[in-house]
């Protein structure tokens, strides 16, 4: 039942440009013109772009020692042979030499790499609790449940959760790297090495009179050998949920190869302008299995660019990418000047024009 | 059928449940406990869905019947398993709870303004009697009962359906105005049953029944009886007051309620529009299924993988660094995992299936509707009316119509009759309007009249009013000043019948002063009224008959009258009846009075009215002359109506007709519509007896219509010719522009119309759907054995198929015609692209050199520049010697014939449209360059309209304004409503209404192109984009052990799409213009990117996804090389690659977007913005209130990094690479006619849009 009917001009639509649709526009045309321009312009953007990066990135020095297979101190065997039986974890120390051929400037970070570990598991990443991570006390009920199976034990009638639980922190890589040049030792410094939010923010230790008594309803992880309290017994500051080591590890690294920051050089005492060549020696203190999994480990020492760590790929990308604008830009100049130009069938005239414009 | 009074048995003696029995509620006290009529619904309505309550499971009810909601309810529930969940439980809701309310809202906003409007009209007033007091009692609309009498007075509206008992009016008539039933303004006459004295009182409680069919939605309809003390008298429609009517002209009546509430016809009426899907969804909803097949294939490939992984990842250290199964203690068991990760496959790369792309559609359309609803030339401003979306959901089908069919009178025409010749006496007369006015304007500005001028008669300044053929003038005046030629045959004269024919053989009412109750005090209101409001006092009809200009008496006081008719034929006739001083001065429903010639006024009685029907194709009227006591039939009707029904026996009959038929020739060559009208005396007798036949007939209450109509056509035999008119339909403003311009556009355009052969053709020529030369093939067969042949005949003679694969040009006559026979018999389709090829032949290379493309193309080059037509498609960049060999063969294959042109009358179509003939018919049709069937019933052309989607798999578009249009209308891919003279039956069934037949030029060459361009732009992307996402996290499965990681936050995974990248696209769908209206319209030959579904197709949705795949391949492993073996985290990596895959998808939409407005790049920067404040705002927020990514200082870390920038930048660049390649490649040396249009409407202007003037002077090189 409609409204009787309106006097004239009632129902005219507006003439504004919006509603007519005739707002101011630009229209972008594809023509040589407009497109030619672009890919040079592309091109010649990115190839110094690229090679910038290049630069960058080759004048990180990095050098990658192996010590997978390393052979335990005196002994036949590979520690690896020695570590492979995880129910009863012998220690194995193994020392590794290698050789910086020239000297490295600037500041040295190590790291250590691992391969074929999926820490970018699904379940595995879940596998955490960040609640209790924060310093809150979790039971049984509040645990994340994903933490599961690595969640706690029932000791004595009551539950107590690791801490921290979860497959992340039950697999807290666990090799102790030492480094020495010749005789002399390199200071490594094991802090400064996390997020400084994830230091300040995401990780507290829960409360309590000490630390230990703070952990003190909680079990150390399955397979870790010491309670969480005692990662860095030496540094209160680096104890506990704090440890950067644990800080670190628990940034789950996004593919099966990666490789996490471990020390950085001390460069205040001895090795002020950075580690000179020569021959240096890796000792390790190896507990961490990877060979059942066809994984490898390795020690990286590498210097740091405003870039990041050493990796060429993007300068190169950057530079291909560039060639390719280029030549095709190259090639289609070409097209257009030989067919675009005299097109004697056109009548108009106006797309020879096109071509021809700017 | 016999029995159908029930005189002795009451009205129970058959039962039918349908029926009701209404008694009055008089005498009972309680207005609660009203008897008689309890189970009858009240009059309250209730348009609304939803109650407050039923609203949240109605609704939620409601969406889950669609597809797609259910899909994702399934993978919200999937969700919940432990073992599959992917996402937090509550989180996967987020995207389907969004969805849903936004859908929500819409239909509650929607039903929330019906409820408003239910409400207004509840609680409107009315008068309803109260048998407690005795007296007329004011009572809300919601309140009236089934039995009610109530008291309407005048310009009240009718509150139900109400069968008229009493009227103020002496003849127990009342007037009544339907245009909110049917939008007709004219007055519409109602009577009284019983005859006035025997109207029962209230008062007095006196009892009476009335006896009805059940409720039914025909407004035209309504049969019933009433029984008052000892009479039983049939009801009708003519005593059906319904719900919604105003009261016109008539001081109050009083009548029973019959239907209340939602039983009237008003509301039964009140369907809305149907439901209609596009041709673009229907695609889409295929490709779909197909993202549905690639999920599964995505899922399985994951399922399988992470079996294989499982099996090859050594299970001693398995357990040591990969949690088991979850609710497993230990162990991975590779054939369990790889089902369960199935499972959470589908929850992770649920988002293939575009969620928000059924919610985004919906949005877009919304919005297109708005501009079309906004452009103001689309609106006609005399009629102060624009065009109407009323199915909003078709929109882009606009720009994908291949087959119009028009209906001719009232579309085509103006419906404004002129009445301009007329044959009696074996003479014929032609006529030529006062005060010839040009165009629609004039016209509409005469009807509402001043009729100020004191010396001028009102009638005869009317300009429907046609200046009197002196000849014929002199012929009537001798009629009076001669004594009666003795020559005529019996005692009366054939020119005064002829006239009394065209005076009382209609319904015409007469109505007199237009002047607004309201505006009373200006009695000259300049053009206040438009023919919808009456004066009260209706009834003193004063008028001064003006016939010759020397008696400039006491007109003061003149009333004009005016005449006002269903049909405008009828009112044409009458006032050139009027022009030659017969003029109709009242009807009542049981007499006319008229005004001879001779001053002398003479009252007939009607008996009764035959109306008119499609099938008997004339009415009559049956006069009583009280003089003379002679009973006469009155008949008019369509020529060969009349002829049949002819009186053989008379002398001279057979050759009057002859002369008739040849005059009747002569009308329909010039266009004009013509009737014939006879008369027939009868005696008392044999009328008493057909009149008690009638009477029992119009009671019947099943068979009515059927029955009526046997006795109608018994009584109408045995005529007298009398002569023939020829009325006018003018063409309406803009018609053959427009046809013009809609063949041009590649268009086939068919007309189908109920007129006469020659009439259509006459038309069809006018209004450029037939051009001189052509060869115009009638096809007229009634015999149902020559018509195979005859069919074979206009086979041959037009080729057969159409494309030079299926024209052997050296076969015999016989091998043609059974290539023909097995072609076109089996291979519509087949011949269907061949037709199409041809039909383009500006486009296709190949078919350049064979006749009809290069036809076309001569046609497109008259009109387009010719750089709009690529080089190797243009005859004349052939080599000279092949070009001139094939324009001669071609134009030789031509020059015979011309166009072909197919005409059919409605009988050899009914044979056609038999099954085994149906394909011949659309072989020859489809070659024709117009087809125009005329004598077509309303049911001939739904069928011709079906037979042609259905068969040739075409998108078709109805044009009608009528009733008769209505099946064609709703059988058509788009049914157009004109808004025209006659009613809104057309407009109620159609899915745009539009106040002129030109304005399809602009809605389809214009918003039709448009809006197939955005939608069919945004859906392509739409199935991109999602797969780009999916595949992503696809690639990152082959990096993590097929385990379901996702490189990412879950919310970043699930508000990618509803959040970040869904404003931009609607933008493009609402706003975007690949060529400005003004080439758009300059250039229907544009129209063919829509017509041939070039933007989105299969294939496109194909090169979507492969596109799709390389992307996302670029976005996942660009990053990946340049992390690879670095420190960074899962989550940084997220970032980086969302991030990526955002800047990625929004600039590959850029690159499409052809117009950029301040509402794009505003809407571009908006979502960019609200993904930057968004990922800050997050990352800053909490610190574990995420489990899974907790993202705490994430997206601040990783954006401070040089890598993020950079792998956005170069990313960007490769990924879109290709298709920028490709569609430079393609616009600068491959270029589509739009891109030459691009190119030509913008280059010259930069930022201001092209002008039409540059355009046109194109059109004219």
């Amino acid at each position: 039942m409609s409204a009787e009917g309106t006097r004239s001009g009632d129902k005219k639509p507006r003439d504004t440009a919006f509603k007519q649709q005739r707002l101011p526009a630009w229209q972008p045309i594809m023509t040589a013109g407009t497109v030619l321009p672009a890919f040079y312009g592309v091109g010649l953007l990115f190839i110094p772009i690229g090679i910038g990066l290049l630069v960058t990135s080759n004048n990180v020095q990095e050098i990658v020692v192996d010590y997978t297979n390393c052979k335990q101190a005196g002994a036949n065997l590979t520690c690896a042979e020695v570590v492979q039986n995880v129910s009863s974890p012998g220690t194995c120390m193994c020392q590794v030499d290698f050789t910086i051929s020239s000297d490295i400037a600037g500041s040295v970070y190590m790291y250590y790499g691992l391969t074929n570990f999926f820490q970018n598991h699904r379940r595995y990443v879940k596998s955490r609790d960040d609640d209790q991570l924060l310093g809150v006390k979790q039971s049984r009920s509040t645990l994340n449940t994903d933490c599961k199976p690595y969640d706690g034990e029932t000791v004595n009638g009551t539950f107590m959760p690791y801490a921290p639980c979860g497959a992340i922190a039950n697999s807290l890589f666990s090799d102790t790297l030492t480094l020495s040049y010749g005789s002399t030792p390199v200071g490594l410094i094991n802090t400064g090495i996390a997020w400084w939010t994830d230091k300040n923010v995401k990780f507290r230790n829960p409360t309590g009179s000490s630390l230990q008594d703070a952990f003190s309803d909680t079990l150390k992880p399955k397979y870790w050998q010491n309670p969480v309290y005692e990662l860095d017994s030496n540094n209160p500051d680096n104890n506990g949920y704090l440890n950067e080591d644990l800080i670190v590890w628990m940034r789950t690294a996004a593919f099966p190869t990666f490789r996490k920051l471990y020390r950085r050089v001390n460069h205040t005492d001895t090795f002020q302008d950075g580690l000179p060549a020569g021959n240096y020696t890796l000792t390790v203190d190896y507990k961490y299995p990877v060979t059942a999994f066809d994984g490898t480990k390795r020690m990286i020492l590498s210097t740091v660019s405003w870039l990041g760590g050493k990796n060429s790929f993007l300068g190169i990308a950057y530079i291909v990418v560039g060639c390719i604008c280029l030549v095709v830009g190259l090639v289609f100049t070409i097209i257009h000047i030989k067919y675009g130009k005299n097109n004697p069938e056109d009548p108009v005239g106006f797309s020879a024009a096109a071509f021809t414009n700017e | 059928m016999g029995q159908i009074m029930g005189g002795k048995n009451g009205p129970y003696n058959h039962v039918d449940f349908g029926k009701r029995i209404v008694t009055p509620n008089l005498g009972t006290p309680e207005p609660d406990d009203r008897a008689g009529n309890p189970y009858y619904p009240d009059n309250k309505i209730q348009t609304t869905k939803y109650t407050i309550l039923s609203f949240l499971p109605k609704n939620l009810f409601e969406q889950f019947h669609r597809l797609a909601n259910v899909y994702f309810l399934f993978i919200v529930c999937l969700n919940f398993v432990p073992q599959v969940q992917a996402y937090g439980k509550e989180i996967a809701m987020l995207p389907v709870i969004f969805v849903l309310l936004v859908t929500a809202i819409k239909d509650m906003y929607e039903d929330y303004r019906r409820y408003r409007m239910d409400k207004e009209v509840n609680n409107r007033i009315c008068r309803v009697y109260s048998g407690a007091e005795k007296q007329f009692k004011g009572c809300m609309w919601e309140e009236v009962r089934v039995g009610d009498v109530v008291h309407v007075g005048c310009n009240e509206m009718i509150p139900a359906d109400l069968v008229l008992l009493k009227s103020s009016d002496k003849t127990g008539v009342c007037h009544l105005e339907t245009a909110n039933l049917d939008g007709e303004t004219n007055l519409k006459t109602r009577e009284t049953a019983l005859p006035l004295q025997e109207a029962p009182s209230w008062e007095e409680g006196e009892h009476f029944w009335i006896e009805c069919g059940r409720p039914s939605s025909d407004v035209y309809k309504f049969n019933g009886r009433i029984k008052h003390r000892k009479t039983v008298l049939p009801l009708s429609k003519a005593q059906l007051l319904q719900r919604g009517c105003v009261l016109r002209n008539t001081d109050f009546i009083e009548g029973i309620v019959v239907y209340a509430g939602p039983d009237t016809k008003a509301m039964l009426n009140n369907s809305g529009p149907q439901y209609k899907r596009s041709k673009l969804e229907r695609q889409m909803n295929i490709d779909v299924a197909f993202c549905a097949v690639i999920l599964v294939i995505m899922c399985a490939a994951g399922g399988i993988g992470n079996g294989l992984w499982i099996n090859w990842y050594p299970q001693d250290s398995a357990q040591l660094f990969i949690p088991p199964i979850e609710g497993q203690s230990e162990g991975l068991d590779p054939a369990l995992d790889g089902f369960i990760r199935f499972w959470m496959y589908i929850v992770i790369f649920q988002v293939i299936i575009p969620l928000s792309l059924y919610v985004s559609i919906e949005v877009i359309k919304m919005g297109q509707v708005y501009f079309i609803h906004q452009d103001i030339h689309l609106y006609d401003h005399s009629s102060d009316t624009s065009l109407q979306c009323r199915a909003l959901n078709i929109t882009e089908d606009l720009g994908q119509i291949q087959y119009v069919f028009t209906d001719k009178t009232g579309t085509l025409t103006e419906n404004m009759m002129v009445f301009r010749r007329c044959a009696v006496g074996g003479k014929d007369y032609a006529h030529n309007i006062k005060d010839e006015m040009k165009g629609e304007e004039a016209l509409r500005k005469s009807i509402v009249h001043i009729p100020g001028q004191t010396t001028q008669d009102f009638i005869m300044d009317h300009p429907m009013v046609p200046e009197p053929n002196s000849i014929l003038q002199e012929a009537v005046e001798s009629v009076y000043t001669e004594a009666p030629p003795s020559g005529e045959q019996g005692n009366y004269s054939e020119l005064e019948e002829f006239f009394m024919v065209l005076c009382v053989c209609n319904t015409v009412m007469v109505t007199t002063g237009h002047h607004d109750p309201q505006e009373s005090i200006d009695q000259q209101a300049i053009g206040a009224t438009s023919g919808a409001r009456w004066d009260a006092s209706g009834d003193n009809i004063a008028f001064e008959p003006e016939t010759d200009s020397t008696s400039t008496g006491n007109t003061s006081q003149t009333t004009p009258i005016q005449y006002e008719s269903e049909s405008p034929d009828e009112a044409a006739l009458v006032y050139a009846a009027a022009a030659y001083g017969y003029t109709l001065l009242e009807r009542t429903p049981r007499s006319v009075r008229i005004r001879k010639p001779d001053q002398s006024e003479i009252t007939l009685g009607i008996l009764n009215i035959l109306h008119f029907d499609s099938t008997r194709k004339r009415m009559s009227v049956i006069v009583r002359y009280p003089e003379k006591n002679e009973i006469v039939l009155y008949c008019k009707g369509a020529d060969e109506a009349i002829f049949s029904q002819l009186d053989a026996n008379i002398e001279g009959q057979q050759e009057k007709q002859l002369t008739v038929e040849g005059h009747l020739l002569n009308y329909s060559q010039e266009g004009l519509r013509t009737l014939c009208m006879a008369r027939k005396v009868m005696t008392e007798a044999d009328y008493l007896t057909w009149q008690g036949e009638y009477t029992k007939a119009a009671q019947h209450l099943e068979a009515r219509d059927e029955m009526v109509y046997m006795c109608a056509c018994r009584l109408e035999q045995g005529l007298t010719l009398l002569g023939a008119t020829g009325v006018e339909d003018r063409l309406q403003e803009g018609v053959p522009d427009t046809i013009a311009a809609l063949r041009r556009a590649g268009l086939g355009v068919w007309m189908l119309t109920g007129d006469k052969q020659e009439t259509a053709i006459n038309i069809g020529y006018s209004c450029h759907l037939l051009q001189k030369g052509d060869n115009v093939i009638r096809f007229n067969c009634h015999d149902g054995k020559l018509i195979d042949q005859q069919l074979k005949e206009i086979c041959l003679q037009l080729g057969a198929c159409g494309c030079q694969q299926c024209r052997p040009q050296t076969a015999s006559c016989m091998e043609k015609l059974h290539n023909f026979c097995c072609r076109c018999g089996h291979t519509v389709e087949a011949s269907n692209t061949c037709l199409r090829q041809q039909r383009n032949g500006a486009v296709d290379a190949s078919e350049v050199g064979y006749g009809a493309s290069l036809d076309i193309t001569k046609k497109i080059r008259r009109v387009v520049p010719a750089a709009w037509i690529g080089p190797d498609e243009d005859v004349r960049h052939m080599p000279p010697k092949q070009n001139s060999v094939k324009t001669t063969k071609s134009l030789q294959g031509n020059a015979s014939s011309g166009d072909p042109c197919l005409v059919v009358d409605g009988r050899t179509l009914a044979l056609l449209l038999e099954e085994q003939r149906a394909d011949w018919l659309l072989a020859v049709a489809r070659e024709c360059k117009a087809v125009i069937c005329c004598r077509a019933t309303p049911l001939q052309k739904a069928n011709m309209l079906k037979l042609v989607r259905d068969r040739l798999k075409v998108m078709t578009l109805a044009v009608g304004d009528g009733a008769n249009d209505v099946s064609m209308l709703q059988a058509a891919d788009i049914g157009v409503g004109i808004m025209g003279q006659e009613g809104m039956q057309a407009v109620m069934a159609s899915d745009f209404s539009t106040p002129r037949f030109s304005f399809l030029r602009r809605l389809l060459l214009v918003h039709g192109h448009w809006c197939y361009y955005r939608l069919a732009t945004v859906v392509a992307y739409f199935f991109y984009k999602n797969a780009a996402f999916v595949f992503v996290l696809f690639w990152y499965q082959l990096m993590n052990g097929f385990s379901g990681s996702a490189p990412g936050d879950q919310y970043y995974l699930l508000f990618f799409n509803i959040l970040f990248t869904s404003a931009p696209q609607i933008v493009l769908g609402v706003l975007d213009q690949n060529l400005p209206d003004d080439a758009l319209s300059a250039f229907p030959e544009l129209y063919a990117v829509g017509r041939e579904s070039r933007t989105y197709r299969r294939e496109h949705f194909w090169w979507n996804i492969c596109d799709a795949l390389y992307q996302s391949a670029v976005m996942f492993f660009i990053p990946y090389g340049a992390y690879a073996d670095s420190d960074v985290g899962i989550w940084e990596f997220g970032i980086t690659v969302m991030g990526v895959a955002l800047v990625v998808t929004l600039a590959h939409l850029a690159i499409q977007i052809k117009c950029w407005t301040y509402p794009h790049v505003l809407i571009f920067l908006a979502s960019l913005l609200l993904y930057l404040i968004f990922s800050l705002v997050y990352s800053a927020a909490c610190v574990t209130c995420n489990p899974l990514g907790n993202p705490y200082w994430l997206f601040q870390h990783t954006i401070s990094t040089p890598e993020h920038w950079g792998l956005l930048i170069l990313t960007t660049v490769i990924a879109l690479f290709p298709r920028f390649l490709y569609q430079y490649v393609q616009s600068v040396l491959f270029p589509t006619r739009v891109d030459r249009a691009r190119l030509f409407t913008t280059r010259p202007y930069g930022d201001e849009r092209s002008s039409t003037s540059t355009a046109t002077s194109f059109v004219i090189s």
